[in-house]
């Protein structure tokens, strides 16, 4: 057989490809991919033929006629796999045209959530912990000497008044307990058992014996104090003002105001600007129109304190703040009603995210 | 403390200053104005007119009618019986709807013996200028008709609400406030000129005994006769009343008025009415009692301060005079005392008696020594202005006042450095002389001076003032604590690290809250009979801490267990239509200090951990940290599959979340006895690490309906932190994951209904022969037709995998065969 006539087979099963390929490109079809495979590739098909006649093709055209088979032969299993490739495409989309799910459809996500306070409190530790500050923490039933009298409150001072003091019966001796009116029985029972420098923040419940519509009888309050060599004033209103900044954002503004609690010398009160009207509003429900908030008492720790607790007075100054954590979590939140934040109702208490927009409130 | 603009401007000239810039100025100095309520004499229309013509009333003689220009086009017409409306008289009128306050009248108009009449003429008083109510005003400058009196004759008024500290009992008196006011605005104290010269004197045989000079450090009497009681001149009556105090008679007006001025509590008795001529100052003999001024009976307590005359005491001293010697319109000869008490005594006995007066307010906080007879003398001149009728003769006093005043008060100096008032406050170096000039604004006198340090000497008002650091804040008060620059704090010296407690209890949240549990909090007390109806009569939870001043009896001690609260909780979400929640909350429980030894409530034995305390042989209550958690279990229908809370859930919740964690819990099923409000046979104590951690379980059906819970009974659980936390574990050996194909094979078998799947797994895990058995999975149970009643059927998937070859079936069907062997001897199993 000549190479003109193998050329001519070779033309001639090149033409049905083509052919076939068209008709397939039609309607592309696993099936019909298939059966192409198996008339082209197949035992019986085209190219087991064209094979066949190579035999018969003279020894020196061989080479260049088997080359010329397998360029085609190669040409066809390269369209055929794609159109392999594409067939099975074909089947998986129209398969999926079909599957269609009601994507609106929920399955009941039963979602926890931290206590508004647990939040805030949070926030709070995460910005004093960036500051170096540790948590410390004292008892809830506590004794005179360190709710009271080594915090500078003697017996029968009327600053005993600013503290309405809920009591324990004590089964076992004389000594009075109460419930402590404040954390800063923090400060003393760390200092008995610490030498400074201290950096400490202790969140906890207190309680004072005062049930009205801002104030409960149990609530939360957060403690600070720092002793170290050559702290000043100056430092704790760093403090403050880092703090109560990246709580509420930088517009938030505080103001220090003197004041008194026994524990402190000089004593301030800080007043934040108002989250809700930035004391644009002279009829701010809770500002009062003012534009300040009263957020807690602050001031140097009382050298009658550190003597109390042997520390020297000499080398040691500190500063020390209490302030109402269920009020700050109120503002952070716009919260009106403080009785909400007990009643335990999980659909309330589920509302409140961790991060909100900062700018919002300031 | 309510302060009248008006009154303080006596004291000091603040007419350029607005009432926000007294506020302001009174806030930053620490005496916080709490508000400022703005006060007119009238309200409404009271303006200023002119009388075109006056007409005698037809019916009335007494009456006229008068024609009247108030500004407007047309006149309007007034019927008055003042003999001074006269054509062309100025005067002020007061229009319909228009309110007088001084005689809290609103005006109204209508007919006067059938002629109309639009408003009223007013007084001098009533427009709120002057203290003349005897005739209408005049006015002789011809003010235009038509104007608001109150705009005119600048007739308002403001009342400032203070809030004072009790440090600062100076500043309970307008003086006090003034003060402070001068100081820092850089004003002079305009202090009233007290002279008696004008009076006559006599001699009033009247003694003073004052036999507890300890606890009276001066006391003070004048004596004055000739004095008529009556009603107080409005302009008194006015100041009193705006400040908060109730007017009596004119007596005992100037009492309160010297009072407020000055801040030295002030008595008046009726003489007539003393039994003798002799007051002492004594403490209170057993079983005597005394009617004080509010009418009240009161027994003395032995010891208690008293004022007495001849044969009883007539006033609770510092706190409430006696009814006996009050002053009244009869009277007319009175006995003043003005004294100093000890703060301690007259705090004891106004707690005691539950009298809480404007006297005891003051004592409480300490009164200046120093003026007390100045204040005695105020009070005689102040009667002799105003006790007295109009063409009487002027009272006369005593020429002999008694001041008991043995030792003179101490004088306290303080040395003073100003390089220490630098470093306290934080600012820049301070010159001598500037903090000598601020501290002299208010009264602190330097003595003496050398390098870094003044000696100064503290006003006898200051008692607030002993150490240093406290003149160190009075710089700081003229200084403002706002001008101090903000300072961070340097890096961090030394080390206190934090409890891991801390951290771990944060986590412990987190993780319950991202398991579907929503925090809520309670107050730390509950009620003595809701935790009644939870424990039976031998619980150690009856070992409870009772609240001496509960607020309620449902708060009356403080919870030994958070599962009241829970309960409580659970029953408020119930209450408004939640369901399918999961609560939970951390807190602290309490009990008294006592021995526990049973297995989850000796929790509390190790419990004051949780705070450091050195002081060991302080004997306090037992504290510990607790989280406790409840659940509904109602079921919800939901188009996917029904919603169920169950025991298994919320076990699996728990150990999820303690695992993540680093605890790996069990549950064991004994002595399940020390928490009875939980069902017997659906409930365990929880442990990790071998010990009791806590317990979880459904409450009780009994305690179900001592709670008034209806429907499903809620799943419970309560651990405890420190316990929890104790028992985190090592990190464990770390396996490779194998992989070597596992082979698995199918274990069913027949075993007594009562014995738990906790037993035939300990057998999977102990056979002897273990080696490669991995894990396995119970996937079937079954109880019911084709089996006997006493029995179930369990089916588990075994899965048998080694970490270095691949198995053969020979040596899985070995291992098998082990632990089908070891369950029929062990646990009885039938296989079928």
């Amino acid at each position: 057989m000549s190479l003109e006539t193998i050329q001519k087979k070779i033309d001639e099963v090149k033409t049905v490809f083509e052919s076939s390929l068209n008709n397939l490109k039609a309607n592309i079809d696993v099936h019909a991919v298939d059966e192409m495979r198996i008339q082209f590739l197949g035992k019986k098909g085209h190219f087991s033929s064209l094979m066949s006649s190579l035999k018969d093709v003279s020894g020196e055209q061989k080479p260049e006629a088997g080359k010329l088979i397998n360029d085609l032969r190669q040409h066809v299993t390269k369209h055929i796999e794609d159109f392999k490739k594409d067939a099975k495409l074909a089947e998986i989309n129209q398969k999926v045209q079909h599957e269609k799910i009601d994507i609106t459809l929920d399955t009941p996500s039963l979602n926890g959530s931290l206590h508004p306070v647990s939040l805030l409190k949070n926030k709070c530790l995460e910005i004093f912990r960036q500051m170096g500050f540790v948590v410390g923490e004292g008892p809830e039933v506590d004794f005179d000497f360190y709710n009271f009298s080594a915090l500078n409150i003697p017996a029968d001072h009327p600053a005993r008044d600013m503290q309405d003091t809920f009591y324990v019966e004590n089964t076992v001796d004389d000594e009075h307990w109460y419930l402590r009116t404040h954390t800063s029985n923090v400060q003393i029972h760390t200092m008995l058992n610490e030498p400074p420098p201290l950096r400490i923040i202790a969140p906890g419940r207190t309680y004072r014996v005062d049930n009205d519509p801002t104030h409960t009888p149990m609530f939360h309050q957060i403690e600070g104090f720092v002793v170290d060599e050559g702290i000043s004033f100056a430092h704790l209103k760093g403090t403050i003002e880092y703090w109560i900044k990246a709580l509420f954002g930088d517009k938030a503004k505080t103001r220090f105001r003197p004041s008194f609690f026994p524990f402190v010398e000089p004593g301030a009160e800080l007043d934040m600007s108002c989250v809700i009207c930035s004391g644009k509003d002279t009829s701010c429900r809770v500002c009062k129109g003012t534009g300040w908030l009263e957020i807690g008492g602050c001031g140097m720790i009382h050298p009658n304190i550190f003597t109390t607790v042997n520390y020297n007075t000499d080398h040691y100054s500190g500063f020390a703040f209490g302030f109402g954590l269920d009020r700050m979590a109120m503002l952070y939140y716009g919260l009106d009603d403080l009785r909400l934040l007990f009643d335990g109702i999980q659909s309330y208490l589920s509302q409140f995210p961790i991060y909100i927009a900062k700018d919002r409130t300031c | 403390m309510l302060v009248l603009r008006s009154w303080l401007q006596e004291y000091v000239d603040i007419q350029k200053l607005s009432d926000a810039d007294i506020s302001e100025t009174l806030t930053g100095l620490g005496l916080e104005v709490e508000g400022v309520e703005q006060s007119t004499p009238t309200k409404g229309d009271v303006v200023t007119c002119l009388i075109e013509s006056v007409e005698q009333h037809p019916d009335a003689d007494k009456l006229f009618v008068c024609q009247v220009n108030i500004g407007k086009d047309e006149p309007i017409q007034i019927v008055t019986n003042s003999k001074s409306a006269k054509t062309g008289v100025c005067t002020a009128v007061a229009l319909h709807g228009s309110y007088i306050g001084c005689h809290e009248l609103k005006i109204k108009k209508g007919k006067m013996r059938g002629v109309v009449s639009q408003g009223m003429f007013c007084s001098d008083l009533q427009i709120g200028r002057g203290s003349d109510d005897s005739d209408i005003v005049i006015f002789t400058d011809a003010p235009k008709p038509g104007m608001h009196t109150v705009e005119h004759f600048h007739l308002k008024d403001s009342v400032f609400e203070l809030s004072i500290t009790p440090n600062r009992g100076d500043c309970l008196s307008y003086i006090g406030l003034a003060r402070e006011i001068v100081a820092k605005k850089k004003l002079v104290l305009k202090s009233p000129k007290i002279s008696l010269d004008h009076l006559e004197t006599y001699q009033a045989a009247f003694e003073a005994d004052n036999q507890v000079a300890d606890l009276c450090p001066r006391f003070s009497l004048s004596v004055v006769k000739g004095i008529k009681v009556g009603e107080t001149p409005i302009w008194m009556k006015n100041r009193l009343e705006k400040s908060g105090v109730r007017s009596i008679n004119s007596a005992v007006d100037v009492t309160n008025y010297v009072l407020l001025e000055r801040g030295q509590p002030i008595h008046a008795y009726d003489r007539s009415k003393l039994s003798g001529s002799k007051l002492t100052v004594r403490q209170a003999k057993q079983d005597e009692q005394i009617q004080t001024l509010d009418g009240e009976d009161r027994k003395l307590l032995d010891g208690q301060l008293v004022i007495a005359n001849a044969d009883k005491p007539v006033a609770l001293a510092g706190v409430m005079g006696g009814s006996s010697t009050q002053v009244d319109d009869q009277t007319i000869e009175v006995v003043i005392e003005a004294a100093c008490f000890d703060p301690v005594s007259i705090r004891k006995a106004s707690k005691h008696f539950a009298l809480h007066s404007d006297s005891s307010h003051r004592f409480e906080r300490g009164v200046d020594l120093e003026n007390v007879m100045e204040s005695n003398k105020r009070v005689v001149q102040l009667l002799a202005q105003v006790a007295t009728e109009n063409n009487d003769p002027l009272p006369s006093v005593c020429g002999h006042p008694i001041d008991h005043y043995p030792v003179k008060a101490k004088q306290i100096k303080i040395a003073v450095r100003p390089s220490f008032v630098s470093s306290v406050l934080g600012i820049p170096f301070l010159r001598q002389e500037s903090v000598e000039n601020d501290l002299a604004r208010l009264g602190i006198n330097t003595l003496d001076k050398a390098d870094d340090r003044l000696l100064v000497e503290v006003p006898s008002w200051r008692n607030d003032l002993n150490i240093e650091v406290d003149i160190v804040e009075e710089f700081g008060r003229m200084f403002g604590l706002n001008s101090i620059p903000s300072k961070f704090l340097a890096t961090k010296s030394g080390s206190n690290f934090e409890n891991p407690l801390v951290k771990f209890t944060e986590n412990l949240r987190s993780q319950f809250a991202s398991s579907g549990f929503h925090e809520v909090f309670s107050y730390s007390f509950i009620g003595e009979a809701a935790l009644q109806k939870l424990v039976n009569e031998k619980s150690v939870l009856l070992n409870y801490l009772k609240v001496k001043n509960p607020i309620s009896d449902d708060t009356n001690i403080l919870q030994p267990t958070l599962m009241v609260n829970m309960i409580t909780k659970f029953l408020a979400n119930k209450n408004l239509s939640q369901s399918n929640f999961k609560l939970f909350e951390v807190a602290r429980c309490f009990l008294k200090p006592i021995e526990i030894g049973l297995a989850y409530w000796d929790a509390y034995q190790d419990s004051n951990t949780l705070f450091t305390s050195k002081a060991t042989s302080e004997s306090r209550p037992l504290e510990r940290l607790s989280i406790a958690g409840i659940v509904d279990a109602t079921e919800m229908a939901h188009w996917q599959s029904k919603q169920k809370h169950d025991f298994y859930s919320l076990k699996s919740d728990i150990s999820k979340v303690l695992s993540s964690l680093g605890i790996h819990t069990s549950v064991s099923i004994e002595g399940v006895t020390d928490t009875e409000w939980l069902h017997p046979g659906k409930s365990a104590l929880i442990k990790a690490a071998g010990t009791v951690i806590g317990y979880i379980g459904e409450l009780h059906p009994a305690t179900c309906a001592s709670f008034d819970i209806k429907g499903q009974a809620p799943l419970v659980f309560e651990l405890d932190v420190q316990r929890i936390f104790g028992s985190a574990g090592r990190v464990a050996t770390k396996n490779r994951v194998s992989g070597f194909p596992p082979s698995r094979r199918d274990l069913g078998f027949l075993l007594e209904k009562a014995v738990p799947c906790g037993d035939v797994e300990k057998v999977l895990t102990g056979y002897k022969q273990r080696k490669n058995l991995k894990s396995w999975r119970l996937f079937d149970i079954y109880e019911g037709d084709n089996i006997p009643e006493d029995k179930k059927s369990m089916t588990f998937e075994l899965v048998f995998q080694s970490s270095d070859k691949t198995l053969k079936d020979k040596e899985v069907d070995r291992e098998f065969d082990f632990i089908i062997s070891a369950l029929k001897n062990e646990l009885a199993v039938e296989f079928r």
